[in-house]
């Protein structure tokens, strides 16, 4: 059963904004307009001193809305927030996102009002997301209530939790720009109100969403996580990346045990076995959610390159290796299909190195392609599109459609573009991405992103469990 | 299990201490079926010898003091002992040793013990304040503050957690018989790693567990050195 309270953070029938303004340049101003751009349920506007906002009729307290409220997004200034919590409380709303600052991360006096905040929120047992926090997106059915600017695409499935707002946001338009789609975001703050779990089981029990991302400083409750986690990740996957790894000192310890732990050990025991992807950094994070989105899980780690440039072929290569998968060459079998299409002097043993052979790519990057998908020797296709390849859209169309035409077929085998080009050609990369075939910028990421990716597929097959059709 | 445990705890707490000696640490692990060295702890020269003869030469002997943490730094431990002799003046020695540094101390005795073989390694625990009691394993004995070649996991583990601890480690090749070297019996690093799990989950007062030289060989493991610490307040 979902939580009907977190349910009405995403989904809510009504939305009211406390502190909602006219004014260019308040948040009030930048909310009402985000909430109004999308969301088509019930919105109420609430601030003492205007009569409408962007045309809306404007209460001006919390007591006078005639309906019931199911979230209340508030902007007013800390020290009036828990007045109004109560009022919510008496108007049985179940939910609230407080995007206001100044609370206990602003030090004792904060910490304080933070407190009462709460007290009135659970006297009411409104769900608090916040305080000090970016806001919220269900971008299925448009509502946006947070600082971002405009209403993403619908029809996404990966959902992204965040601590820190202002970065966790520009990973998120980082994302929008590689044409991501999501279903819900959330950027939480201090967590006064909410667990990582109950995020964490909301989003796990909910059908939207396909692929969890968080992006974490810390973890309450770290027990009721890794439980939670450990029943997610048969299902679906979630990537999570840990800031703040080197920083605290190790305990102080009589033991050698715990000298030898630094602060981040514990983190990575509990992603280890409850099978959590971990990324290293929010470009990482990305990368890694958008391959487990668009493609289906490789079965095994034998990887095949296709490159028109032997040393970035070499360089992935050695990056594959040592980021846990297999480049392995090919049976005289498949190099003679491949020997057939590709110049005397080019090299068919994986990498496949077609050399630069400008007016056969198209062709040659779409047949390997196929040999490669159709080969039982290969589990992961890595092409590299470089600098004259990715000048050329004709040759990422044809990947893209090479790609998606073996995709529907029987068989489950994933794609992943390693992308070297020049800015100017960045356009191009758009082609694949707009056809869910995923580009990584350079062989150290590209390797990286599969190598975390595959590190999952370990994860299911060492516990047998299975991800048919996944 | 549960309930023995409890009450070497409670002798302990009664005594005044938050940690364990070396033998009351033992009979906690052997109450959860930890396999551990055979050891006697015995008062007096005489007695250690019948216990050395019982056990079988050669023996370790270790001193037995609630002043003694580290047993190393105060001459504490005597490895290898091979006859009679050896074991009488290694126990006035390790006796004088301490008396040295800590004048007329609290000597409880000292403990004989089978000299265990095999490779050598580790098992501990520690607290993390948001993920609670966790578990570490490791190979390389002194060496695995050096090579930090450790894994770590929250408890409760499971089968599938101990294996992949254990095929984490680069050491994990010495154990599989890496050149000729003895294989590990990998069943016994396993069981005792959801043992000392199960243990852990039993009794959140335990703040820090050293399982420190572990010895392992195609017959199976043994714990040969024991310490606990206990949280500073009965939870």
């Amino acid at each position: 059963m979902k939580d009907e309270r977190i349910d009405a953070i995403f989904n809510p029938k009504s939305v009211a904004l406390i502190g909602a303004s006219n004014k260019e340049g308040k948040m009030g101003y930048v909310f009402a307009k985000n909430i109004i751009d999308g969301y088509r349920g019930k919105i109420y506007m609430v601030n003492p001193s205007e009569e409408q906002v962007f045309g809306l009729k404007c209460y001006p307290d919390v007591r006078s809305i005639p309906d019931s409220i199911d979230l209340a997004v508030i902007v007013i200034p800390a020290k009036a927030v828990p007045k109004v919590m109560e009022e919510l409380a008496e108007k049985g709303t179940k939910a609230a996102v407080v995007i206001t600052a100044g609370f206990s991360e602003a030090g004792p006096e904060g910490k304080k009002l933070e407190e009462e905040m709460m007290v009135a929120a659970n006297k009411g047992k409104i769900k608090v997301v916040g305080p000090n926090c970016f806001g919220i997106y269900n971008c299925n059915i448009g509502l946006n209530a947070s600082l971002g600017v405009g209403t993403p695409p619908q029809g996404g499935d990966i959902s992204f939790v965040t601590q820190s707002g202002a970065y966790g946001m520009a990973i998120f338009a980082f994302a929008l720009d590689h044409h991501m789609k999501f279903a819900k975001i959330m950027a939480h703050g201090n967590k006064a109100g909410i667990e990582d779990y109950e995020i964490l089981r909301y989003l796990g029990e909910d059908d939207e969403t396909k692929v969890i991302c968080l992006f974490l400083e810390s973890v309450n409750k770290g027990r009721e996580f890794l439980e939670e986690a450990k029943k997610i990740t048969p299902k679906k996957p979630i990537v999570a990346t840990k800031t703040g790894r080197t920083a605290g000192a190790a305990r102080a310890a009589a033991s050698h045990t715990a000298a030898l732990a630094g602060s981040f050990t514990a983190y990575e025991a509990a992603f280890k076995q409850s099978g959590i992807i971990f990324a290293r950094n929010g470009m990482d994070l990305i990368n890694i959610a958008k391959g487990l989105d668009w493609q289906p899980l490789p079965r095994g780690p034998r990887v095949g390159i296709i490159t028109n440039s032997g040393g970035t072929g070499v360089e992935l290569a050695d990056l594959c290796e040592e980021a846990g998968l297999v480049v392995p060459e090919l049976s005289e079998e498949t190099q003679e299909k491949i020997r057939e299409l590709i110049p005397p002097y080019a090299s068919s043993r994986n990498p496949v190195d077609m050399t630069p052979v400008w007016p056969k790519f198209v062709e040659l990057y779409s047949k390997i392609i196929k040999i490669l998908y159709e080969s039982s020797e290969i589990d992961i296709i890595i092409p590299i599109i470089l600098q004259r390849a990715a000048m050329m859209p004709e040759v990422c169309q044809a990947v893209a459609d090479t790609v998606n035409q073996c995709l529907a077929s029987d068989r489950k085998k994933p794609t992943y573009v390693c992308w070297v080009s020049v800015r100017s050609a960045q356009g191009n990369m758009d082609i694949l991405q707009k056809n869910r075939v995923p580009c990584y910028d350079w062989p150290e990421r590209t390797a990286r992103a599969v190598g975390a990716i595959y590190g999952y597929v370990e994860f299911l097959k060492r516990r047998a469990i299975s991800f048919e059709g996944r | 299990m549960r309930v023995e445990a409890a009450n070497l705890i409670k002798m302990v707490r009664d005594d005044g201490r938050n940690f364990m000696l070396e033998h009351e640490a033992k009979a906690v692990l052997k109450s959860y079926g930890i396999p551990v060295t055979q050891d006697i702890f015995c008062k007096t020269p005489d007695e250690a010898v019948r216990a050395a003869r019982k056990i079988g030469y050669p023996v370790a002997m270790k001193i037995v003091s609630p002043q003694i943490i580290h047993k190393t730094e105060f001459g504490g431990v005597r490895l290898n002992l091979a006859s009679d002799e050896n074991v009488k003046s290694a126990f006035d020695e390790m006796v004088s040793n301490a008396r040295k540094r800590l004048g007329n101390f609290d000597l409880r005795g000292v403990l004989v013990c089978e000299m265990a073989r095999g490779h050598e390694m580790i098992i501990g625990s520690m607290k993390d304040a948001q993920f609670g009691q966790m578990i570490m394993f490791g190979i390389g004995g002194i060496n695995v503050e050096v090579f930090k070649d450790v894994s770590y996991r929250i408890v409760p583990i499971e089968e599938i957690d101990a294996l992949e601890m254990i095929s984490e480690l680069k050491g994990k090749k010495l154990i599989e018989g890496y050149r000729g070297s003895e294989k590990v019996d990998i069943n016994g690093i396993v069981s005792t790693l959801i043992a000392v799990s199960r243990l852990l989950c039993d009794f959140d007062e335990i703040e820090e567990m050293d399982l420190n030289p572990i010895f392992g060989n195609a017959r199976g493991v043994k714990v040969a050195d024991a310490r606990i610490i206990l949280s500073k307040v009965n939870s």
